[in-house]
């Protein structure tokens, strides 16, 4: 089957993603390096600054006061500003960090498992029980992601958990539709057919020879999905359907900002940063492992 | 066979053309030459790695990076510089004076374009005629080259079509603006054996009705012993033999032309008493040619001087080969069950 | 083409059971939930009857599809309207910002694609894809907010708030103003996503072989490029669109959102957030109706693109 565009949760990869091989035209052997070392460096920083957090904070983030409102970026004992709550920004990015990172990767998480677990059992199995997935899955992806989300939101009420797996859900069909695509390919292979003739379970072969098959496709989009969802779940804080107050991620730190963006704008937009930074990272990093992974599609 | 003999079309001489690869160079063809007359079919055989297509790109100058043509190549056509001129001057020539046609008919033609239009296209290119005057021009083409119902398959679209059907619209293209040369490009590898027939029939005549001449490209030499005037043998990127059709077919000088014919199964042929041989080994890339003789790693009949590059001699059997074994005249082999072959 | 149009209409069906089962979900009979808790028992009663709420659950959905398809989509009691005028009312504004965003981001997606496939390689084709990869990365809603910030705070050139400046009668030129910031922002992730499409599929077109031919006839790299390689990539590109629609529809909530523009992407949410279920339910209906019928337009311009599927479809 002809690689189509490769869509998750919106996100277009295979053919389609990012900056393709081509680009770099003179660091011909380096290219899948580039990406993975530059994503792979930003990822890693994000990750160390949430994980010692408490170590690195210069402030309680949740301190009214600890130093006065609206400092600007660069002030002497509050390096990223203050809000106007006179509340140490460094410290609240670091923290807040932490929220919007762990709620990204976990949704990732969550919707791989369960995208792999479905599009496997609907491509393996197939009659009955794919299509009743696949109708399923269908009817969920007519509507739009974010719809979704906030339906979900809605009536689960507002909160981190709910916000990560509104958008962990909303992403299912999107990963399951081409996991089952790729387990509708694998099931021919040969050595699956054999194992099924030596009188295998079927649950064996899913697990032994499917699964290590579709593994470097879903690790590729892994993390690529993360950073959408970084996204994602900021945005529904940011919209106040995702952390409540006093948890503060960066999407509720964004919308906090806009109360006194006009008057120290710097301070106000670095969350925003925050996430691009994320995004980006994860983005590039996913992008480069799935060069080494699926090199086929990297050809261009 | 000077530049400035009229009967002349094209002579090619010396041509590099090389690959820059990001670990070594491929010097794909290196050090080519060939002369084609007017009205004459020239046949350039050799296996695949040889240089042939190269060769044919490079005559229309569509060697992209990172091939690149080098210095020292020359290409004149009727008498003019053809690597000296500009993009736009060459832009002129293809097309119109010298046409291609290649080998995939399945996917040469634009799949979302009617097959008239693409012909219509060729004729426009060139001429500063209205669009009713070239689509009748193209119709004519269809008719030429055989296609039933000309007049509906301008409106059809290549998908609708047999490959067979297809590689008469991309010759109908070709020839539209009656092209001097004609260079083809394995026209026929892709296509059933019937078909092949019937296509080599149809080049043939053309060429008979408009005195073009066509430059045949070829890895199989069983397809065109009837219709070759000279055939050029090719290897290593360079001509190692070349003669008229009658002179390869009957008496091969060349080892590699001699392995060639070996491997050409002919009617009437016996199993125990022609058994078909083999060239052993393969041809090695392009970028690892061994100094001296390139056939001899593969060569039967290999000895110590082949490892100084043979020049190309006249012999005076007619063909020139480069070998050292026709150093002191013609070889003499034992008749060849394809040595019929090219009497026609 | 004609069956393709009958097969939306099980889709649609199940858009309304899923906004149904939602129905059921909320607190509260659903009655209720459609009226409000200040609505009169009479009314409540006549609906209830209306609904046959005491009858068997598929019987109670299509009761509650008839009621729906006369315009009765329940009563908003936050906005004290009822739903369906209220819905109806802000869907143009949303229109007023999805489709000029919509226009601009494959205008601009598409020519950002072309430049950078015709010049691959080249630092302009390395700039559009650092571009492009950065726009699609980017979070809509701090974009917005940069926007805001830099284009219509500090240097004053935009509105950055609402659809009309306050006390002035409606304008077209006002509100135009007042659009471009948002129209920008909503832009951006779908010009991105298009013009990385674009880029891709035109590099793969431009080696295939009939443009070898094209060059062979005498065509220039320039006219191959443009005249045959790229007719070729309008398939791919029509692929997108209906990615751009995800893009601009999700997009749009946001950005309504961060530009106080009464859309139905901002009645979603404040409506969520105020827990008024009947809004949510009536904005969720008619966007994902929207979505469904947006998709099925697209579906059937596909044959206008490709001669081949034009055949076989």
């Amino acid at each position: 089957m002809a690689d189509p565009v490769v869509v998750s949760g919106g996100v277009p990869l295979g053919t389609a993603a990012g900056i393709d091989a081509s680009t770099a035209r003179g660091k011909r052997g380096r290219r899948p390096n580039n990406y993975l070392l530059v994503g792979g460096t930003l990822v890693v920083v994000l990750a160390l600054l949430s994980v010692l957090a408490p170590l690195l904070a210069p402030a309680d983030p949740n301190a009214l006061g600890s130093g006065s409102p609206l400092l600007p970026l660069g002030a002497p004992d509050h390096l990223l500003g203050t809000d106007m709550l006179g509340r140490d920004q460094l410290s609240r990015l670091l923290y807040g960090g932490r929220i919007t990172l762990l709620a990204g990767f976990s949704a990732a998480i969550l919707s791989a498992v369960f995208g792999v677990l479905l599009g496997m059992v609907a491509g393996f199995l197939r009659g009955p029980v794919d299509s009743v997935i696949m109708r399923v899955l269908d009817v969920l992806m007519s509507f739009p992601f974010i719809l979704l989300a906030i339906l979900i939101v809605a009536f689960a009420g507002p909160s981190v958990f709910h916000a990560l797996l509104a958008i962990a859900i909303a992403n299912v069909p999107f990963l399951a539709r081409v996991i089952r695509g790729e387990t509708l390919r694998v099931r021919e292979y040969e050595f699956v057919v054999a194992a099924t003739a030596l009188g295998a379970s079927r649950t064996w072969i899913l697990l032994r020879h499917v699964l290590p098959n579709v593994l470097p496709l879903v690790l590729s989009v892994l993390f690529v999905n993360v950073g959408w969802m970084i996204s994602q779940t900021s945005a529904l804080s940011f919209l106040g359907l995702g952390a409540q107050p006093p948890t503060a991620d960066w999407g509720t730190m964004l919308a906090e900002a806009q109360s006194y963006m006009a008057l120290n704008g710097g301070v106000a937009m670095m969350p925003g940063l925050m996430i691009l930074l994320a995004v980006v990272g994860f983005n590039l990093f996913g992008l480069g492992l799935k060069q080494i992974l699926l090199p086929e599609d990297g050809a261009r | 066979m000077t530049a400035s003999d009229p009967s002349v079309l094209l002579q090619v001489e010396d041509l590099r053309v090389w690959f820059d690869t990001p670990t070594e160079v491929v010097r794909a063809v290196d050090g080519m030459n060939l002369t084609i007359r007017r009205g004459e079919t020239v046949c350039l055989v050799g296996e695949s790695g040889c240089g042939k297509s190269v060769t044919g790109l490079a005559l229309m100058r569509l060697i992209d990076p990172p091939g690149r043509i080098q210095e020292g190549s020359r290409i004149t056509f009727e008498g003019n510089d053809l690597l000296g001129l500009s993009e736009k001057q060459m832009e002129r020539i293809r097309g119109n004076d010298i046409a291609m046609v290649f080998q995939e008919p399945m996917s040469s033609l634009n799949p979302v374009q009617t097959v008239g239009a693409q012909i219509v296209e060729a004729v426009r290119l060139h001429q500063d005629v209205s669009r009713k005057a070239a689509r009748a021009q193209a119709e004519e083409a269809l008719a030429l080259v055989g296609m039933p119902s000309p007049k509906e398959r301008m409106g059809n679209y290549p998908h609708e079509m047999s490959g067979g059907m297809r590689q008469r619209v991309v010759i109908a293209m070709a020839i539209v603006c009656r092209p001097k040369l004609l260079i083809a490009d394995e026209p026929t590898t892709a296509l059933d054996v019937t078909v092949q027939a019937q296509i080599m029939e149809l080049l043939e005549r053309l060429q008979d009705e408009f005195g073009m001449s066509l430059l045949h490209i070829t890895h199989d030499l069983g397809v065109v012993a009837e219709t070759a005037d000279r055939v050029a043998v090719a290897y290593g990127g360079r001509v190692v033999e070349e003669g008229s059709a009658a002179e390869i077919y009957g008496h091969p000088q060349h080892p590699y032309t001699e392995a060639l014919l070996r491997s050409i199964p002919v009617l009437g042929m016996t199993h125990t008493q022609h058994p078909l041989s083999v060239i052993r080994g393969m041809v090695p890339g392009g970028a690892h040619w061994p100094s001296g003789c390139r056939f001899a790693p593969r060569c039967d009949y290999s000895f110590d001087l082949c490892a100084e590059y043979p020049p190309m001699v006249d012999l005076s059997s007619g063909q020139s080969a480069a070998c050292w074994l026709c150093e002191s005249g013609p070889r003499s082999l034992t008749t060849l069950p394809t040595a019929g072959l090219a009497d026609v | 083409m004609v069956r393709r149009s009958l097969l939306v209409i099980p889709v649609l069906l199940s858009v309304s059971v899923v906004i149904f089962v939602a129905l059921h979900l909320a607190p509260g009979d659903t009655a209720t939930v459609l009226l409000g808790p200040t609505a009169s028992t009479e009314r409540l009663a006549a609906l209830r009857t209306e609904l046959g709420l005491d009858r068997p659950l598929p019987l109670q959905y299509l009761s509650w599809l008839n009621s729906l398809l006369h315009g009765q989509l329940g009563y908003s009691v936050s906005y004290r309207e009822d739903v369906w005028s209220l819905v109806f009312s802000r869907f143009t504004n949303t229109l007023l910002l999805a489709v000029p965003a919509f226009i601009l981001a494959t205008i601009v997606g598409v020519g950002a694609g072309i430049v950078g496939g015709l010049r691959r390689g080249e630092w302009v084709d390395a700039l559009l894809s650092t571009a492009a990869f950065t726009g699609l990365s980017m979070p809509a809603f701090w974009l917005g907010l940069l926007l805001i910030l830099y284009a219509g705070l500090e240097l004053g050139m935009f509105p950055v708030s609402g659809m009309q400046s306050a006390g002035l009668t409606t304008s077209a030129a006002d509100t135009a103003r007042h659009m471009v910031l948002p129209v920008l922002t909503l832009a951006v992730a779908p010009a991105a996503v298009v013009a990385q499409v674009t880029r891709v599929a035109l590099i793969e077109e431009m080696g295939k072989l009939y443009v070898r031919t094209a060059r062979a006839k005498g065509c220039s790299r320039r006219r191959a490029t443009l005249g045959h390689a790229l007719r070729n990539t309008w398939m791919s590109v029509g692929t997108t669109l209906a990615l751009e629609v995800t893009y601009v529809v999700g997009g749009g909530v946001l950005v309504e959102n961060v530009f106080n523009w009464p859309g139905i992407g901002k009645l979603l949410v404040e409506s969520t957030v105020a827990r008024d279920y009947p809004a949510v339910l009536g904005a969720s209906l008619v966007l994902a109706v929207l979505f469904v019928l947006v998709n099925l337009t697209i579906d059937l311009l596909y044959p206008l693109l490709d001669p081949r599927v034009a055949h076989h479809g």
